[in-house]
């Protein structure tokens, strides 16, 4: 464990440093306040009126009645949204930093060093643990500047910036954003391993983003993709939205927007967390198995069959 | 050589050699049931030189990539003993200049000797510590905070054989040390090694380039198609194995006859022969003056070399193809 620490520092450090993360990182809250901008210029027309209309009061007795009838707050809609849209980016980029990260160590050779040193388990661990840690460095961020917005510019908006947060805080979800979270991190690890087994398969960071794309990009994605369909009422315990509750790339963005607008029964979120942990576990070890083999594999992208070979052996 | 006071702490105590620190025994690996290393066992001793020797894609990557534990042997045992008492092969007691070479372009040099140092495990302070010592020695101490990709490629060469060293390991692998470099700096790492030697630090060589293992290496093992060819002290191999070789200038003498004659009596293996000159092979067991005694009754012999064999040829001879270098 220390080694993967020391691993991951190393890592880490070394990320926060790199000008594509530091580009990378600052653009999205740029975009961020552009949106922001032109919102408060649109402000003198419609939209100001319906913002304003934001009476805390009303919203209070609102989620009041619908806490009464056993029905989700809006909160919990909203929370589960930034959080499924966090997770997706977090995911994506820290999944595609892994992947990025151990073609490059195999292509410089850098490599051959550290398995003298470290074995390979503790390498993908180190690299999971700083690639998870800079995701979410990434994400407390745009969380920041996201909030620091919206009490900047809402006040331009006419909306009662403080009331809104209070009854946000008062009225959250504490259960369901701790399994909001519990998913998210198993999310995680499993697109990570994932990740990091694709990487020690190639050659170069371009000969896989097809592959890419179609492994982690797309399931990914999907539950935001289909949202529209899964947000029905009928649909919320609908085929769809099971199946995808049961793939593990597709649980974490599933399950937090179906947790955020149902009370779904216990044991259906217990087989889900337990299908995911299982197939991160599973996704770990594959990993860890192709990684020996591939990483000192140089020259060529590995195919499927040979991969097929190194896991079973 | 005098160690100086930086040097001291790595001398390890001598009485104590012809002991060996790493012992082989019967390592095989196979990859898709091709063997890469087949059934290869050899000693190496605490303190001495190591050659490991082998044409391309003979096996030696993967025999020091098992002897460093990165892979896991299909069978066999390869123990590791300090102090007398078998240990595990942990990071500390093992350094590694890999053939294929490369670090991490965007890091400093200063931070990346110092990563390494302590993922095997030497405390941070004397990491530190040491890295400005061989920085200095290898004239790159400008050099601790630049990023690597700033440095020459045979400073980054430099860099990475500091990496090897820096944790005052038991057993440092050396990887073709010595290719890419330009001549002073091959001549300082034959240096570097010979000292870290003398140190007491046990040194496996592998190298393509004869006369740097010639020159170094006390006992070589040469490996050929995963297996064992040839093991043991140098100096006796080139006894036993060697055949010298001669050559000869020579007047008033026809080459048809001296033809005739040096296969009719069998004491020399032609090479070469054309008019007034000639190479040629001593059998094993025939002394030059037998082959000269001939010579001077049918020849005028203008100029004569034997030369003993080199580490090269007798390479060359058992691996039948030329190595590139």
């Amino acid at each position: 464990m220390r080694r993967a620490l020391q691993v991951a520092r190393w890592e880490f450090v070394g990320t926060l440093g790199n000008r594509q993360f530091i580009v990378f990182t600052t653009f999205i809250p740029l975009l961020m306040l552009g949106f922001g901008f032109v919102f408060s210029l649109l402000g003198t027309t419609g939209i100001r009126e319906s913002l304003a209309g934001l009476d805390p009061e009303s919203l209070r007795q609102q989620f009041e009645q619908t806490a009464a009838m056993g029905q989700e707050p809006a909160i919990s809609l909203i929370l589960a949204l930034i959080l499924a849209f966090i997770f997706i980016f977090v995911v994506l980029f820290s999944g595609t930093f892994v992947l990025q990260n151990i073609v490059r160590e195999k292509q410089s050779r850098a490599i051959e060093l550290l398995l003298a040193a470290v074995s390979p388990r503790q390498l993908i661990a180190g690299k999971i643990l700083a690639f998870g840690g800079i995701g979410l460095v990434q994400a407390l961020i745009w969380v920041a500047v996201g909030l620091a917005l919206f009490m900047t510019v809402g006040p331009y908006l006419g909306m009662p910036v403080w009331p809104l947060l209070s009854l946000m805080l008062a009225f959250m979800p504490w259960t369901k954003l701790a399994l909001f979270l519990l998913f998210f991190a198993l999310g995680y690890l499993f697109i990570a391993s994932l990740s990091a087994g694709m990487g020690s398969t190639m050659n170069d960071v371009f000969s896989g983003q097809q592959l890419q794309g179609l492994v982690v990009t797309f399931p990914v994605m999907l539950p935001l993709l289909v949202a529209t369909v899964i947000l029905q009422p009928d649909n919320v315990m609908g085929t769809l939205a099971r199946v995808l509750s049961l793939i593990p790339p597709t649980i974490p963005g599933t399950m937090m927007l179906r947790l955020a607008i149902a009370e779904l029964p216990w044991w259906e979120v217990a087989f889900s967390l337990v299908v995911l942990a299982g197939g991160t576990l599973a996704m770990m070890r594959l990993a860890g198995k192709i990684f020996e083999v591939g990483m000192l594999m140089y020259g060529k992208t590995a195919n499927m069959t040979e991969i097929w070979r190194w896991m079973r052996g | 050589m005098n160690p100086t006071p930086e040097t001291m702490h790595a001398e390890i105590d001598r009485s104590a050699s012809a002991s060996s620190l790493l012992r082989v025994d019967g390592v095989t690996k196979a990859f898709d049931r091709v063997k890469a290393v087949s059934d290869v066992s050899l000693d190496v001793q605490r303190g001495e030189i190591f050659g490991l020797l082998g044409p391309n894609g003979a096996g030696k990557t993967t025999l020091i990539r098992m002897l460093l534990g990165i892979f896991r042997p299909d069978a066999g045992t390869i123990r590791v003993e300090v102090d007398g008492a078998a240990q595990a092969l942990r990071p500390e007691i093992v350094g590694y200049l890999p053939e294929e070479r490369g670090l991490y372009e965007d890091r400093r040099v200063g931070d990346t000797l110092h990563y390494f140092a302590t993922l095997h495990d030497m405390p941070a302070q004397r990491a530190r510590e040491r890295a400005l010592y061989w920085l200095d020695r290898l004239g790159l101490a400008d050099q601790l905070h630049s990023p690597l990709k700033e440095l020459s490629k045979g400073m980054q060469q430099k860099v990475q054989f500091i990496v090897a060293v820096l944790h005052d390991p038991e057993l440092v692998v050396l990887d073709e040390p010595f290719s890419g470099l330009d001549p002073p700096s091959q001549d300082l790492f034959q240096e570097l090694i010979q000292e870290l030697s003398d140190q007491g630090m046990t040194v496996l060589l592998s190298s393509h380039q004869m006369n740097f293992v010639e020159s170094l290496c006390d006992r070589v093992f040469v490996i050929h198609r995963g297996e064992q060819v040839l093991y043991g002290d140098l100096a006796q191999i080139k006894r036993e194995r060697g055949e010298d070789l001669v050559l000869l200038r020579y007047r008033h003498a026809d080459p048809t006859e001296l033809d005739l004659w040096l296969r009719g009596e069998n004491l020399a293996r032609i090479a070469k022969l054309e008019p007034g000159r000639a190479e040629l092979v001593l059998p094993k067991g025939v002394a030059p003056n037998e082959l000269l005694r001939g010579l001077i009754e049918r020849v005028e012999v203008e100029e004569l070399t034997v030369t003993k064999p080199s580490l090269h040829r007798i390479f060359v001879d058992i691996v039948g193809q030329e190595i590139p270098t």
